[in-house]
C-alpha cells in the first residue's frame, strides 16, 4: 500500500503542493485585535538602617540572545556551509525544547504558584506572570546559597543549579522574541555600593539568566531614577504609573528586578462593529460593559470537570486559553484543580477525550486589568523561607558585607497589566480578509459566552504560561 | 524572482535560469529529496536532476504555479532514485510517514481494486474540503515528508498539537473514502 500511496500522492494538484510549501500564510494586513501585557518584579533586600551613598557601574552585562536567528541559504558561502549551519540550529533548538518540556512535565510550580497568587480575588481584577516568577527566583537562587538556595530549587523543580541553568536558558530563549510580535524579557541585580560580590556569580547572572548587575548608591533618588528608567524602559512605559512608585529603601543592598513585555495580535481578527454593550455578572452585581463577538468559530472546545476553554491563537508568540467556569462553580474551582494548567503545558493525557473539534460562537469582554503587590506570603506557602529571615538568609557566596550584618528579602513586590483589545481599530481601517479554508462546518455549535468571572492564561507556544489572571470586572 | 521571469529565462533558454530556480525552489527542494531519501549526496543529486527535468519541460510546458509544478517533478525524482536503490536501506522517516497515512485506508484489498491516479484524485477532492491550514499539515507531512517538529515549528504549534490534527485529519479522511464508497466490500 505504501508504494500505492506515494504514487497517488502525486496527482495532488500543482496548487496545494504550493501553498503547502509557502507554509503559514503571512501576517494579515491592517486591523486585529491586540493583546498587550507587561510585568516587573522587584526584590528588595537589605541588612537593616545602613547609611550609603555611591555612583553606580556595570559589574556585569547582560549576555546578547544566543539563539541562533533563521537565516536563507543564499546568506551562506556554499550550501555545505549553510547545511552544517541548519543542522547546529535544528540541534540548539531541539536541546532548548528538551530542557523546556522538562520544566514543564517535571515541576508542579506554575500550576501551585497560580494557584496560591490567583486565588480568592473576590470581586478584585488578578493577574501575575508565571514565567517572570520563575525567572525570578532562578535568579534568586543563583545569588543565594545552602538551604536558602535549596529551598528555591525545590520549588522550581531542579535537582541543582546546573540544571537550573539550563533551563532559565531554555525558558528565557524559547519566550525571547524581540520582532513584530514581541515577548521581551530583561532582567537585572542591582548592588549597593561597597558591596563586595563574587563575579563568577555576577557572569552567571549574566550568561544564565540574561541580567546586567550594576552597582551604585541603592536607596539615592538618582539610583531610584535610574532603576525606573530601566523598569520603564523595558516594559514600554505601559506600568508606568507602578514603577514611578518604585523607590528603594534607604536600607537596600540588594534589589532583582525582572520585566516582561508582550505584545501579540490575534490570528483572526474581532471585527469591531460586530462589538456589543452588554451586562457582565460581576461577584459585585451586574455592570455594563463592551464585549467583542466572533461567530462559527471553527476551532476545538476543551473541557474538564468545572470548566470549559477555548483557545484563541496569536501571531507569532503562542495563544490565549480562555476558562469559564461552569455554572455553579467559581474560577477559585478551576484553579484548584491542575486540568487547566497541564491542558496548556500539554501535559494532560490524550486531547481526544477532553476537546472537540466544534463551530463556537466567542462573546468576550474587552479588558485592562493589572494588580500589584508583595508576593512575599504567597512565596513563603510555596516553600521558600529562609531567604526572609534574616536569622537564616544565606547570601554569603555572593555578596559580602563589611559590617558582616545578614543579607535577607524585605520584599517581592509585582506589578502587571493586561490589555485585550482591538487596538487602533478604525472601522474605515478594518478589512475583512475571509478565510481560504473550506472546511466541512463541524455539527455541533457552542455558545461560549464569558459575561462571568473567568480565567485567562496567555501561553507561548511551548506551553509556558506567561501571563495568567482572574477577571472578575473587565 | 517571480516565477513568470523564471519561466521567461527558461523560454530563453538562458543558462542563470537553473540559478533562478535554485534560489527559489532549492532550499525546500533539498529537504524534500533529503526526506525521502535520508542520503546527502542523493539528495544533491536529486536536486540536480530535477532542474534538469525542469529545464527539459519548460518549454513547451508554461506550469502555473511554477512551485507545484517543479517540487512534484522534484518528488518524482526522488521516487524514482529510491526505487532504484532496491539495495539501499529505506528512509525510515517517509516509509513511517506512508505507514502512517496508509492507516486510514478503510480496507487492504483496495491496494488491488484501485489505482493510484484514482485514490490520489479522492485524497485532492478530500483536501479541497479542508480548511487551509489543515490542507498544508497534511501535505507537509504526508507529501513533503517533513518531521512533526518541523511542522510544528513552522506552525507554531506544539509536537503533540500537529499530532493530533494529524491524526484527526486522517480519521476524515477515513471516513471520506468510505462515504465515497472506497472500501473492502
Amino acid at each position: 500500500m505504501r508504494e500505492k500511496l506515494a504514487d497517488a500522492l502525486g496527482y495532488i494538484r500543482d496548487s496545494f503542493i504550493a501553498e503547502a510549501a509557502q507554509g503559514r500564510k503571512k501576517r494579515r494586513p491592517l486591523w486585529v485585535g491586540a493583546v498587550a501585557a507587561v510585568l516587573a518584579v522587584v526584590i528588595l533586600m537589605n541588612w537593616g538602617g545602613l547609611p550609603m551613598a555611591v555612583q553606580a557601574t556595570v559589574v556585569a552585562e547582560a549576555s546578547a540572545s544566543r539563539v541562533l536567528e533563521f537565516k536563507r541559504s543564499n546568506q551562506f558561502a556554499s550550501d555545505d556551509e549553510w547545511w552544517e549551519y541548519y543542522e547546529l540550529r535544528l540541534s540548539q533548538s531541539e536541546d532548548r525544547e528538551a530542557a523546556v518540556d522538562e520544566v514543564l512535565a517535571g515541576s508542579d510550580f506554575f500550576s501551585d504558584a497560580t494557584n496560591i497568587f490567583l486565588c480568592g480575588s473576590g470581586s478584585e481584577n488578578r493577574v501575575w506572570s508565571p514565567v517572570n516568577g520563575y525567572i525570578g527566583l532562578a535568579m534568586l537562587a543563583e545569588t543565594a546559597g545552602g538551604s536558602s538556595r535549596q529551598q528555591i530549587l525545590d520549588a522550581l523543580g531542579a535537582d541543582s543549579i546546573e540544571t537550573l541553568h539550563t533551563q532559565v536558558c531554555a525558558v528565557w530563549e524559547s519566550c525571547y522574541d524581540d520582532g513584530n510580535n514581541p515577548c521581551t524579557l530583561a532582567n537585572s541585580l542591582w548592588l549597593d555600593e561597597g558591596l563586595e560580590y563574587d563575579q563568577q556569580i555576577m557572569d552567571n547572572l549574566a550568561y544564565y539568566h540574561y541580567a546586567s548587575v550594576y552597582q551604585g548608591n541603592l536607596g539615592s533618588s538618582r539610583t531610584d531614577r535610574a532603576m525606573q528608567a530601566w523598569l520603564n524602559n523595558n516594559t514600554a512605559g505601559m506600568l508606568n504609573d507602578s514603577v514611578n512608585k518604585v523607590t528603594l529603601p534607604d536600607d537596600t543592598v540588594l534589589a532583582l528586578a525582572s520585566t516582561i513585555y508582550f505584545q501579540a495580535k490575534w490570528v483572526d481578527e474581532f471585527n469591531p462593529l460586530n462589538n456589543t454593550q452588554d451586562s457582565f455578572h460581576a461577584p459585585d452585581g451586574d455592570i455594563t460593559c463592551t464585549f467583542m463577538n466572533k461567530e462559527k468559530i471553527q476551532g476545538y472546545y476543551y473541557w474538564g470537570d468545572s470548566f470549559g476553554a477555548v483557545k484563541l491563537n496569536l501571531k507569532g508568540n503562542g495563544c490565549v486559553w480562555l476558562f469559564l467556569p461552569d455554572e455553579g462553580k467559581a474560577v477559585d474551582d478551576v484553579l484548584a484543580e491542575e486540568q487547566y494548567m497541564d491542558m496548556i503545558t500539554g501535559n494532560y493525557g490524550d486531547p481526544e477525550s477532553y476537546s472537540k473539534y466544534m463551530m463556537i460562537n466567542l462573546t468576550m469582554p474587552k479588558f485592562d486589568v493589572g494588580s500589584s503587590g508583595d508576593l512575599k506570603e504567597g512565596l513563603q506557602e510555596l516553600g521558600i523561607t529562609d531567604v526572609f529571615d534574616i536569622g537564616r538568609a544565606d547570601f554569603t557566596q555572593a555578596v559580602q558585607s563589611k559590617t558582616n550584618v545578614p543579607v535577607h528579602i524585605t520584599s517581592v513586590n509585582q506589578a502587571v497589566r493586561v490589555q485585550v483589545d482591538e487596538q487602533g481599530v478604525k472601522a474605515a481601517a478594518y478589512i475583512e480578509i475571509p478565510g481560504a479554508g473550506a472546511a466541512a462546518p463541524p455539527e455541533e455549535i457552542i455558545d461560549f459566552v464569558l459575561d462571568r468571572p473567568f480565567l485567562f492564561v496567555i501561553a507561548d507556544y511551548s506551553g509556558i504560561p506567561l501571563f495568567a489572571g482572574v477577571v472578575n470586572e473587565p | 524572482m517571480e516565477d513568470s521571469k523564471i519561466i521567461g529565462l527558461l523560454f530563453e533558454r538562458a543558462e542563470n535560469a537553473i540559478s533562478a530556480l535554485a534560489e527559489k525552489f532549492g532550499r525546500r527542494l533539498r529537504s524534500l529529496a533529503l526526506n525521502i531519501l535520508g542520503s546527502i549526496r542523493d539528495a544533491e543529486e536529486t536536486v540536480n536532476d530535477t532542474y534538469l527535468a525542469v529545464w527539459n519541460a519548460i518549454p513547451p510546458k508554461q506550469p502555473d504555479p511554477l512551485a507545484g509544478f517543479v517540487y512534484q517533478t522534484g518528488r518524482n525524482q526522488a521516487l524514482k532514485r529510491l526505487r532504484s536503490n532496491t539495495a539501499q536501506k529505506r528512509n525510515g522517516t517517509y516509509d513511517l510517514s506512508l505507514d502512517e497515512l496508509a492507516g486510514c485506508i478503510p480496507g487492504p484489498a483496495l491496494e488491488e481494486t484501485v489505482e493510484a491516479r484514482e485514490l490520489g484524485q479522492v485524497i485532492d477532492r478530500f483536501l479541497e474540503g479542508q480548511a487551509r491550514e489543515n490542507r498544508m499539515i497534511f501535505l507537509r507531512r504526508y507529501w513533503f515528508g517533513d518531521s512533526v517538529r518541523d511542522i510544528a515549528r513552522a506552525f507554531g504549534m506544539k509536537e503533540n498539537a500537529v499530532s493530533v490534527r494529524l491524526s484527526r485529519i486522517r480519521g476524515q479522511l477515513k471516513d471520506y473514502l468510505i462515504k465515497e464508497g472506497y472500501h473492502d466490500a
